[in-house]
């Protein structure tokens, strides 16, 4: 690596140590030997540094076709973004230390569901809010309380539903609070790019109709090359330090670098490369940025529904069908809306392609700017189905079930450049819609980010890393949501008694 | 654009691929305009700035050579025309502002004094000027070109290849100062594309990287909060931001021109060194020939010789000395903490002059000067000087230099910054820093050196394995995000 800056070039003489022992020259296969040895020794030079430096041990996601994805399991976690902290994931995924599936005699369990804010993996687990609270209500009538983070990076609500039903009911929690997160609701929709974390189910209630969750958009997305790689290499990326850094840099950069996604879109699907070149040339030549629409509606590939039940082409009237129109088309200068809402449902790895009984053609038109009030709409419908069904899974296992927001700093207290608005509505939107949600169907509420709103300015970013909440933002979620879990576990003693 | 991004990972190979597929006035085009957009990605509007400021140097060298000819008077009035005119755009985008807080310091200074101390009297907003990258060395490098055609050199007569020269991207940010005599040659008659040159290339920007991103990144990330001001540090944590800041200075600094020179290199283009080991110096005078050597020489040359240099009285001499390290230390900013900077090293090197005279006066000391542990201990005074001198000049201001500075004796005893230190894993990149940089020096002078007789010690198989290593420890010690070099901002 080093080399003198002192030293002309000149060509270099016959090395002796080209030649082996025997005095003939090196063949190919052994010179391809010889290099692959070399590389083997560095790998295993770099595996041990790490080892011995305490790094590396970056890689926390698994696969699975129905989620997307969950976190790995019996595996070490050295977190160096934003803040820092070391866990260990245990063989369920969970953060918590000693972890027992079973309920310990006289606890109260408290499941807690959502994204990297619950999440928090660059903080110790014992300074976040959940522990925090557990904390402070210990003993609460005698009983301990115990937090269960199930919190996942990235999580929509629709992956949280799948969670509270595949995994959090096993452990018997008695009250489960679902985090509400900016673009959340959006997330319900996103297709499945290259970065890992968009790798998401998506979820349609139309109007009449049960919730529809299709998990098509992960399994294609399983099938493309990228995600053969991937689980192909699930074993390097769970064991090898390198792998693990490989993948965490993989996903820093499929998130914050376009160059690096547009270089990766190039080797994994230059088809799209070239049809989004096609789209944008054709934007272009019609003069100022406008973008393709896709929507719903009956083609030359009908709906196929896999269930009668759960037929979203017989979706309600001609109104409902004019309202999805609307509500599926992009504002004509939102890029990042006609590709995350728009392109969820009509990508062609996603919903487009009818192979898991909901078969929905793509069709593109360009339209008229969003109409906020028919998203709205849709998304409050879905968002009710979502919320109501998790409530319905926590009673039928004997579980309360509330719902809390968590303050984003993008609100708060903006970085340059950062987007506060998504598809036309900012976070502020977003909580009109789930509190309205959670008042329409009696779910509790606790709005932790009007508390934050009601700091002064100076105090905010003190709540934040770049996105994510400091220990201090965390000890300010526990001030804020202690009273509301404390009441809603007394409520339920007093319910039980 | 900085070098160790993906972007410039993706460039370079681009241009390098390009210029070895081209010849003649192609390849120079290509030059051309691979520095173009390399510059123009900060900020597209400088790229005009240099391009006017590149063709007034041309044209200003030219009519200086012909006048030598035919008008030989002009010759002076067009090199200060052109002095003035590189100094006064250096002076404008970079000491403005400088000039004018001072000024309005000063006026309310007096104001106070005659108003019996009433306060602020003038209160002038500075302006907004944004310093265009890497004005600094191309600025130097039009003064040397100017100077050295007025000194008789031949100009190049070539526009595309005198901007070729200003904005090569290599050196273009944050230098090294080039020489046009020493870099024509090479534009003109690149280095033969060899694999010798592709592995020294090759190592140097892999060395720089390493430096730059697993050792510069990760050690400011740690002191850079211990330079804010008003911050109360204990003293092993003050101690320790003020040797933090000297290696994080030296790896990026030296890093970039390390990649600097070996992407010159990849284009058959040798760049001159800017560092040899300086924190090895035994005073500090050999400091200043070791470290950032292409600004050495260029104050030497155009400097400190023009000021009398030392075929003069011993005054005179401390007098051109001192001048000249003040005007080093103003180069690096406008700011009062630069130029006490400067002056103290103009300060060291006349004391360091004094006590050479002084050993020199006495055999027996002079023989201690030069055995080992003189040697050993001529390196620890020169390095604890500089990084002294260091924690003012990486400080925001005076005041905050020298709280750092007290700390080191007045603080508490508490050390906050291991804890960051043994997360970061810096100290496993510097000692494996250290030990490539061993193992190296050691083949480089036991080329037979085996180590199984059937494992030979193929060299192009370790450089690549080592190039592995390297490439995912970089990884291993990224920083969330890119830091600009630290000499950008001079």
């Amino acid at each position: 690596m080093v080399t003198s800056t002192r030293e002309r070039i000149k060509p270099a003489p016959p090395s002796p140590t080209r030649v082996p022992a025997g005095g003939s020259p090196l063949s190919p296969l052994r010179k391809i030997a010889i290099f692959l040895f070399w590389q083997l020794i560095a790998i295993l030079f770099v595996e041990a540094i790490l080892f011995c430096a305490g790094l590396g041990e970056e890689e926390i996601f698994s696969f699975d076709q129905a989620i997307g994805f969950t976190h790995m399991h019996n595996k070490r976690v050295t977190w160096r973004s934003e803040g820092f902290a070391q866990s260990y994931l245990d063989n369920d995924g969970m953060r918590e230390p000693g972890l027992t599936i079973a309920k310990p005699a006289n606890t109260y369990r408290v499941a807690v569901l959502g994204d990297s804010m619950v999440e928090s993996f660059h903080v110790p687990i014992d300074q976040t809010f959940g522990e925090i609270i557990a904390r402070r209500l210990s003993p609460l009538d005698g009983k301990r309380v115990q937090w269960l983070n199930f919190g996942t990076s990235g999580y929509s609500t629709v992956q949280e539903y799948l969670q509270l039903k595949r995994q959090v009911m096993k452990y018997k929690p008695d009250l489960v609070l679902v985090c509400y997160n900016s673009r959340d609701m959006f997330e319900n929709w996103t297709a499945p790019d290259e970065v890992i974390t968009n790798v998401r189910p998506y979820a349609v209630h139309f109007p009449g109709h049960p919730l529809v969750i299709v998990d098509q958009p992960v399994r294609r997305w399983l099938r493309s090359p990228r995600g053969q790689f991937m689980r192909a290499t699930s074993w390097f990326r769970h064991h090898s330090r390198i792998a693990g850094l490989l993948a965490a840099l993989d996903l820093e950069m499929s998130q914050h670098d376009p160059w690096y996604r547009t270089f990766v879109d190039v080797f994994s699907s230059p088809k799209k490369v070239v049809e989004d070149l096609k789209v944008a040339i054709a934007g272009a030549q019609k003069g100022g940025p406008s973008f393709k629409i896709n929507f719903f509606e009956d083609g030359p590939k009908p709906f196929q529904p896999a269930s009668p039940g759960a037929n979203p082409a017989s979706a309600g009237a001609a109104a409902d069908k004019s309202a999805m129109k609307q509500a599926f088309v992009s504002a004509s200068n939102n890029s990042a809306l006609s590709k995350t809402i728009i392109g969820s449902v009509t990508n062609p790895q996603g919903a487009g392609a009818g192979q898991n009984g909901v078969g929905m053609t793509p069709h593109v038109v360009r339209g008229p700017s969003l109409d906020k009030t028919v998203y709205r709409q849709l998304v409050t419908r879905m968002l009710t189905s979502l919320f109501t069904g998790m409530r319905q899974t926590c009673t039928e296992n004997g579980a309360d079930f509330a719902i809390m927001n968590v303050p984003v700093r993008s609100q708060l207290c903006p970085i340059l450049g950062c987007e506060t608005s998504f598809a036309g509505m900012d976070y502020d939107d977003e909580l009109q819609v789930v509190r309205s949600v959670c008042e329409t169907n009696k779910i509790p509420y606790c709005d932790v980010e009007q508390s934050a709103e009601m700091l002064s300015a100076r105090k905010r970013p003190e709540l934040f890393y770049a996105v994510h909440m400091t220990p201090k933002g965390q000890e300010f979620v526990a001030d804020c949501a202690q009273p509301f879990v404390r009441d809603l576990l007394a409520n339920r003693k007093s319910a039980l008694q | 654009m900085i070098f160790s991004s993906l972007q410039y990972l993706l460039f370079l190979p681009i241009v390098v691929v390009l210029f070895w597929n081209t010849r003649g006035a192609a390849r120079l085009w290509l030059v051309v305009l691979a520095s173009y957009f390399f510059y123009m990605s900060w900020l597209p509007v400088y790229g005009i700035l240099l391009l006017v400021m590149t063709t007034a140097n041309w044209l200003i060298a030219l009519a200086m050579d012909r006048s030598r000819q035919k008008n030989p008077s002009l010759l002076k009035p067009l090199l200060t025309l052109g002095l003035i005119g590189n100094l006064g755009c250096l002076c404008y985008y970079k000491y403005t502002n400088f000039f004018l807080s001072n000024f309005c310091s000063a006026i309310n200074w007096f104001g106070a004094q005659l108003h019996g101390g009433s306060g602020d009297i003038v209160s002038w907003t500075t302006m907004n000027v944004m310093l265009p990258l890497g004005i600094s060395f191309f600025v130097f490098e039009f003064v040397h070109y100017l100077v050295d055609i007025y000194r008789g050199d031949k100009p190049i007569s070539s526009w595309m290849e005198f901007a070729a020269f200003s904005a090569f991207f290599p050196s273009q940010i944050a230098g090294p100062i080039k020489r046009f005599q020493d870099f024509m040659p090479f534009l003109r008659g690149p280095l033969p594309w060899s694999s010798a040159l592709f592995a020294e290339g090759g190592a140097l920007i892999m060395q720089g990287m390493f430096k730059k991103v697993a050792i510069a990144d990760p050690i400011g990330s740690i002191v850079n909060g211990c330079f804010a001001p008003h911050v109360v540090l204990s003293s092993p944590d003050a101690m320790v931001a003020s040797l933090g800041f000297f290696i994080q200075v030296y790896c990026d600094f030296s890093g970039y021109t390390d990649i600097g020179r070996g992407s010159a290199l990849l284009l058959g283009i040798r760049l001159p060194e800017n560092f040899q080991l300086p924190y090895l110096s035994v005073d500090l005078a050999d400091f200043w020939r070791r470290w950032h050597m292409s600004l050495g020489l260029w104050l030497r040359d155009y400097v400190y010789i023009p000021l009398g240099g030392s075929r003069c009285g011993q005054i005179a001499n401390s007098r051109n000395l001192f001048l000249t390290m003040v005007a080093c230390g103003l180069w690096h900013g406008a700011a009062w903490h630069y130029v006490i900077f400067g002056c103290l090293q103009g300060i060291g090197l006349i004391v360091q002059r004094q006590w050479r005279d002084f050993l020199r006066s006495s055999a027996s000391l002079q023989s201690a000067a030069k055995s080992a542990l003189g040697q050993w201990a001529g390196i620890a005074g020169t390095a604890l000087f500089i990084i002294v001198t260091f924690t003012i000049f990486r400080a925001p201001d005076m005041p905050t230099g020298l709280n750092v500075l007290a700390s080191w004796f007045v603080g508490s005893s508490g050390f906050s910054l291991w804890s960051p230190i043994a997360k970061s894993g810096v100290l496993w990149f510097c000692g494996i820093y250290m030990l490539f940089w061993l193992l190296s020096e050691a083949l480089k002078k036991h080329r037979q050196i085996r180590l199984f007789d059937s494992v030979p010690l193929y060299p192009a198989a370790i450089r690549f394995a080592s190039w592995t290593a390297a490439t995912f420890l970089m990884i291993a010690a990224r920083p969330t995000i890119a830091t600009p070099f630290v000499y950008f901002q001079f």
